[in-house]
């Protein structure tokens, strides 16, 4: 069987070859088979509605007709086929009909679909997809839950639904008992096809804008009511009012204020202008006198590029924004109640702080004295970051650079009694959290007591220097003093004080790397992971 | 010089009122909260006095002074946790010879009180 349009399908049966498609076409004008049937030396060469059927003399091809005055589908050997019959039409040429090819094992060999563009080629794909999966008619039936092939000779009508759209289908199954031709062929003819919306009028729609839960308006470019769903306006007549008119002419209506209908306005332009939706969250008092909240939305109709209309939409999200309110209300209370906990500390901390305090002053013996201070120290560093969290209302992180500044400067007040120390500050706000904030504290404040016993007292002008960077993810934190520096027999494990300990300690709780110098004074530099 | 006292805490009070007398001054009045404070001024006319600002029953130490210096120009020493620069703004309105920061040691009380 050759055609020689778009729908070209050869079948030999001697070579086993299948083609079709444009492909066919190409190689039907450039075959020796083409040229001798153009030039006629054949004698079965048959034309039909301007498509062409060879036969070759010897060579048996398969043809499908249908009969135009029963409208079925008719199969036989070409080679049998030698003169033209009016009354049938080549299965190629309707453009409704598809059909596959069985052979007799109920292998699927082929599928022909038509070129329409109609959702039909989905149902043409799925078998043709299945036969060249070499899946069987039945198994093929399986797959396709809403396919059932005909078992009788007839043919019978089958529904498919395809997106939606409902597909019903007339199917014909022809037996085919021609030598080595031995199958069947099923074909299917779509009857008709239901796309369920086209059934809709516009008294559907006009129910489906009414029942929709939401405030849905269409305005003209002046903003003027053209179309408001009973959603938005429950009283018939209101509505019907409000048709050609805008919210100033509601609000002089009802005799209330017109900010609303100005904003509105505003974001209406807006969207207009920008050619985009915007939105807006609107606020209201109901007839109980509680807050109601709207999220209105106005949207343009833009048609041949052109804005024409303008859509409007409305949705009462009271619950919403009451859940929010709900929401920020806990988070404040939670605040509050942090920052109450944080002064609470801090307070605890002052009164321990004040009693050293007092059997300091109270204290004769001067090393006893500068013990009690160094605990005051330590305490002071802790309450320093409960204060600095309760002053900033942040409960995350502490920023260390102020705190470690801070520090000094209280200490400079607390230990050091006759002398001006400098204190020199280098560095950037690094944030860290409240343990990583304490821990640092608390190493800065055991190397600041220690400059205020060993080196302060030894030199004239003292000099503290406080570094702080952040280096690749890394913190740098260098404190020098300008003293005499450890002694030359100072040994870390034979002699280290309390304060060396502990800034160890710290410095280990940090995984961080600590480096002492003892040149121009004494320098620590502790690096550690942010 | 003669002193009043105010501070919720009654541990405080005595550590601050420890700290002022060795600094050569004489407490003459202790109160907890903002009412009590403002009759003790009221009633004692003290030369300075020494304020909280967080006071008992949820009163303020500034709203206090404020109350107190609508009749008298008795200056005060703020001692305070708070030292946000809202707290600090607002006690600059009020007639403030120092504001200190707790916890404090003697030598910053007597200090301010010189």
């Amino acid at each position: 069987m050759q055609f020689l349009k778009s729908n070209q399908f050869i079948w030999s049966s001697e070579q086993r070859e299948y083609l079709c498609g444009v492909r066919a076409a190409a190689l039907m004008r450039e075959s020796d088979l083409f040229k001798r049937a153009a030039e006629n030396k054949f004698k079965d060469v048959l034309w039909f509605q301007d498509r062409c059927l060879i036969v070759e003399k010897d060579q048996r091809w398969l043809v499908l007709k249908r009969n135009q005055e029963t409208d079925l589908i008719e199969v036989e050997l070409a080679s049998s086929f030698a003169e033209r019959k009016e009354n049938y039409d080549l299965v190629e040429c309707a453009s409704d009909i598809e059909w596959i090819y069985v052979n007799q094992n109920s292998e699927v060999i082929y599928s022909f679909q038509n070129q329409t563009g109609h959702p039909i080629h989905q149902l043409s794909d799925a078998l043709l997809r299945f036969s060249k999966q070499g899946l069987s008619l039945e198994q093929i039936s399986e797959k396709l839950s809403d396919l059932e092939v005909y078992e009788g000779q007839e043919g019978g009508v089958k529904s498919f639904t395809y997106r939606g759209v409902v597909l019903e289908y007339e199917f014909h199954r022809l037996k085919l008992d021609h030598l080595d031709m031995k199958g069947e062929v099923i074909y299917f003819q779509l009857k008709n096809v239901q796309r369920p919306f086209e059934k809709f009028s516009a008294d559907f729609y006009k129910v489906v804008l009414n029942s929709a839960a939401v405030d849905v308006a269409v305005f003209d470019l002046e903003q003027r009511y053209m179309l408001i769903n009973e959603f938005a306006v429950k009283n018939k007549e209101v509505r019907n009012w409000l048709i050609g008119r805008t919210d100033f002419d509601y609000c002089e209506f009802k005799g209330t204020d017109d900010t609303m209908a100005k904003v509105r306005k505003e974001f209406f332009e807006q969207s207009k202008r920008e050619r985009r939706m915007v939105e807006m969250e609107e606020k209201i008092i109901d007839a109980e006198g509680k807050p109601r909240y709207s999220l209105k939305r106005f949207k343009p109709i833009i048609v041949q590029d052109e804005v024409k209309y303008m859509m409007g939409f409305g949705m009462d999200v009271t619950p919403v924004i009451e859940a929010q309110e709900q929401l920020q209300k806990s988070l404040l209370e939670k605040e509050a109640l942090l920052g109450e906990i944080h002064h609470r500390v801090k307070n605890n901390l002052t009164v321990v702080y004040s009693l050293l305090e007092l059997q300091a002053i109270q204290e004769k013996n001067a090393d006893i004295a500068f013990a009690y201070r160094e605990s005051q120290s330590r305490i002071k560093a802790m309450a320093l970051v409960h204060e600095m969290l309760y002053k900033s209302h942040s409960f995350e992180a502490i920023e260390l650079f102020a705190y470690l500044k801070n520090l000094a400067e209280h200490l400079q007040h607390l230990l050091s009694v006759n002398k001006i120390v400098e204190l020199k500050f280098l560095g950037e706000a690094v944030d860290l959290p409240i343990s990583t904030a304490v821990t640092c504290g608390l190493f800065a404040n055991e190397i600041l007591t220690n400059a205020y016993k060993y080196a302060i007292p030894f030199v004239e002008s003292p000099e503290i220097r406080i570094r702080l960077e952040e280096v690749n993810g890394f913190v740098e934190m260098e404190i020098a003093d300008n003293g005499p520096g450890l002694k030359n027999d100072f040994e870390e494990g034979k002699n280290a004080s309390l304060g060396f300990k502990l800034m160890r300690t710290f410095a280990s709780q940090l995984k961080g790397d600590l480096e002492i110098k003892s040149e121009d004074g004494l320098r620590y530099l502790l690096k550690f992971k942010k | 010089m003669r002193i009043l006292l105010v501070d919720d805490d009654q541990l405080i009070r005595f550590v601050h009122q420890m700290f002022i007398e060795r600094a050569g001054h004489e407490v003459v009045g202790l109160a907890e909260e903002e009412v009590q404070a403002v009759g003790l001024a009221l009633e004692l006319k003290p030369d300075i006095i020494v304020m909280d600002i967080r006071l008992e029953n949820g009163s303020n130490g500034i709203s206090a002074m404020k109350t107190i210096q609508q009749t008298m120009d008795i200056p005060a020493i703020y001692i305070s946790g708070n030292s946000d620069n809202k707290t600090i703004e607002e006690a600059e309105q009020t007639i403030m010879k120092a504001f200190l920061v707790k916890p404090v040691t003697q030598d910053e009380i007597a200090k301010a009180l010189v």
